[in-house]
């Protein structure tokens, strides 16, 4: 244990002087970081224009041959009858405001959705969200790469021959890379935290409370649930760049199957009605189901659709007991050759 | 070389009947051979005849087909085998980093994942392979030659009992090749083993107290590199009938042989009996006009022992 702890360290020492992981990492607060600022402008443009009512440009027009304008509810309220036609009567008015009121009504809850999206704890559930997908393709990168460089540079040889031990050497690798996705995550929820700090400051609440917030248990368990996803999907890469000895195959068989899953099982699935039972027991169905949030391979098939959280955690727990298996298992029996370039 | 209290031979590797097969191919065939505490043992032969196999099944790197080993008195195994690497340094083939770390930080990584005394043993290190001016540049920036002595260093990490250097002079210009040379022989001082592997016969015959040869992936003979050469010491003349000399030579019982080089006869007979060589010919009233005694060369030894058929693949390195 203590060996794989050093060997978890000095992973780490490695790791973090590469340009790699830190481009990732960019790459996941850039896009994790969208949820909330993409809902704080779409809620900024809905409140500032709070609805808005067509005027006619003449107080009197009988036979409709006028001309109309859209007028925001908010320059109604703010101007008054200085936003209506010269001579307008008071009931002209007092029509368009009730049909400003009556847009507020209907607007309150999607502002109240709106504001919770960006604003703390529901910012958080919308960041992992959107971090569950983003962070699987990027950690098949940084995975493929971690085991697959030690390969192409050669490096395998000489920790071998430092007595470091194949199965601690492989423990501790992805020991490091599991770390690794729970530091991006939590650098993912400090910044979440941050920005919805900064976008409540510089917004004004909606008036009212319509829906119930997010509650902070929810963004707890969308972390667990979103860096527990990341464990299979680190020990099916490392696998694939075991087996090959490669981190380019790794990378791209990695991310080759995130996409072709939900193809292939769509496919499949309209060509054989068998086939839905076995495809929800596929690997990226039960992540996103686990996730519980929206991943790009799903082709738009929303988590936890017809699986439920145990049999995905069952799941995916059988597929990372295997695939770290074979991978242990082909690591400790083959033999270690040099470069492969 | 280093020996017990009771004055045996400290054996620190012992290797006996060590096979690897890669699929139908043979890359090492039977191999027993022991090295001793201290000093630099060579191990010698041509490319592909199976030295760095051999190495690599010594440092775990390759599971062998069959056959046992010992390091320093113990069987491997598991996790012996790990607890012996621990006293193990070694650079196997080409120097092999991580290009985007600096010399200081690659010997600060695998100082940290094996046996090592802080950051005042790489400075020492960088320093005794004279790379401190550099220590801190990104080892891709690195030439050849700091390549090889960089990896010399991460062979010393942990201070190790035995180290392997396989062809550690690869790539390197002759006034490298001179600093390697100098430095292997002071690291197999003060008790501890150097293993060097090359099939550069000069560099072996240079730095070596000891030498196996192995060719065609076995075996053909081990011993001091003195003790080999002095069974192949003679001597060689000119005589006032080179022909006649030759065929009194040859009816000699205790001549082995006599072959002609560059003009002298060359009895194989040792050097100790060229008083006898003398009368008898001048008994038959063949006189000798030059005698002087011939040193053979490990290569010329090599060359003997393996039957000259793997000549083409050898080179005889930089002489310096």
């Amino acid at each position: 244990m203590r060996t794989v702890a050093k060997l978890v360290r000095w992973e780490w020492f490695k790791l973090r002087r590469r340009w790699l992981p830190w481009i990732l990492l960019g790459f996941l607060l850039l896009f994790s970081q969208m949820a909330v600022w993409i809902g704080f402008f779409s809620y900024n443009s809905l409140r500032s224009s709070g609805g808005q009512v067509l005027v006619s440009d003449v107080a009197q027009a009988p036979d409709s041959r006028g001309q109309f304008r859209r007028v925001s509810c908010s320059t109604l309220r703010t101007d008054g009858t200085d936003a209506l036609p010269a001579d307008s009567s008071p009931d002209v008015m007092q029509g368009l405001l009730a049909q400003c009121q009556q847009q507020a009504e209907q607007q309150e809850t999607l502002l109240q959705q709106g504001y919770d999206g960006f604003t703390l704890p529901g910012s958080l559930l919308a960041a992992f969200g959107i971090a569950s997908s983003i962070g699987l393709i990027l950690l098949t990168v940084l995975t493929a790469s971690a085991i697959g460089s030690d390969y192409g540079l050669g490096t395998m040889r000489p920790i071998l021959a430092r007595g470091t031990g194949r199965l601690p050497y492989l423990t501790g690798k992805f020991l490091m890379l599991l770390a690794a996705a729970l530091g991006a995550l939590g650098v993912v929820g400090a910044v979440t935290v941050l920005s919805s700090l900064i976008a409540v400051g510089i917004a004004e609440a909606p008036p009212g409370v319509a829906s119930e917030p997010s509650d902070w248990s929810d963004a707890a368990a969308a972390f667990v649930r979103t860096w527990a996803s990341f464990i299979p999907y680190i020990a099916f890469t490392g696998m694939v760049a075991v087996l090959t000895r490669s981190a380019a195959a790794g990378m791209a068989v990695g991310l080759s199957y995130y996409f072709a899953e939900s193809l292939l099982g769509a496919l499949l699935g309209g060509l054989f009605s068998w086939f839905s039972t076995v495809g929800d027991f596929l690997l990226i169905r039960n992540i996103n189901a686990l996730a519980g949030g929206f991943n790009i391979g799903s082709g738009g098939d929303s988590s936890g659709s017809d699986i439920g959280l145990v049999q995905a955690a069952a799941a995916l727990t059988v597929y990372t007991v295997m695939l770290t298996g074979i991978a242990i298992r082909s690591f400790q029996k083959r033999d270690v050759a040099g470069a492969s370039g | 070389m280093s020996t017990t209290d009771n004055g045996i031979l400290e054996i620190v590797l012992e290797i006996n009947n060590l096979t690897k097969y890669y699929g139908p191919v043979v890359a090492v065939e039977g191999l027993s051979l022991q090295i001793a505490r201290g000093g630099v043992f060579g191990l010698l032969g041509p490319n592909g005849s199976g030295k760095t196999t051999t190495i690599g099944m010594v440092l775990g790197l390759v599971n062998p087909t069959r056959g046992s080993m010992r390091l320093f008195g113990q069987d491997v195994s598991g996790t012996t085998h790990r607890s012996a690497l621990r006293r193990i340094g070694a650079m196997v083939e080409s120097p092999a980093f991580y290009p985007y770390l600096s010399g200081r930080d690659n010997l600060r990584y695998f100082q940290g994942i094996g046996k090592g005394d802080g950051p005042q043993e790489v400075d020492q290190l960088l320093d005794l392979v004279d790379l401190s001016h550099r220590a801190d540049s990104k080892y891709h920036t690195y030439s050849m030659g700091m390549k090889q002595r960089l990896g010399i260093a991460y062979a010393m990490l942990g201070d190790p009992e035995l180290v392997f250097l396989d062809e550690p002079t690869n790539g390197l210009d002759p006034s490298g090749v001179a600093e390697v040379r100098d430095l292997i022989r002071r690291l197999g001082a003060n008790g501890r083993t150097v293993v060097l592997s090359s099939h550069l016969l000069f560099e072996v015959e240079q730095v070596c107290d000891s030498v196996a040869i192995l060719s065609r992936v076995r075996l053909i003979t081990q011993g001091k590199v003195r003790d080999l050469l002095a069974q192949q010491d003679g001597v060689r003349l000119k005589a006032t009938d080179q022909e006649e000399a030759q065929r009194i030579l040859g009816t000699l019982k205790w001549v082995s042989g006599v072959r002609i080089e560059n003009g002298y006869l060359v009895p194989e007979v040792p050097p100790e009996r060229s008083g006898d060589l003398t009368k008898a010919l001048s008994e038959q009233g063949v006189y000798v006009t030059e005698m002087s005694p011939v040193q053979i060369s490990l290569e010329r030894f090599f060359l003997e022992v393996t039957d000259d058929q793997v000549t083409s693949t050898l080179t005889e390195g930089v002489r310096s």
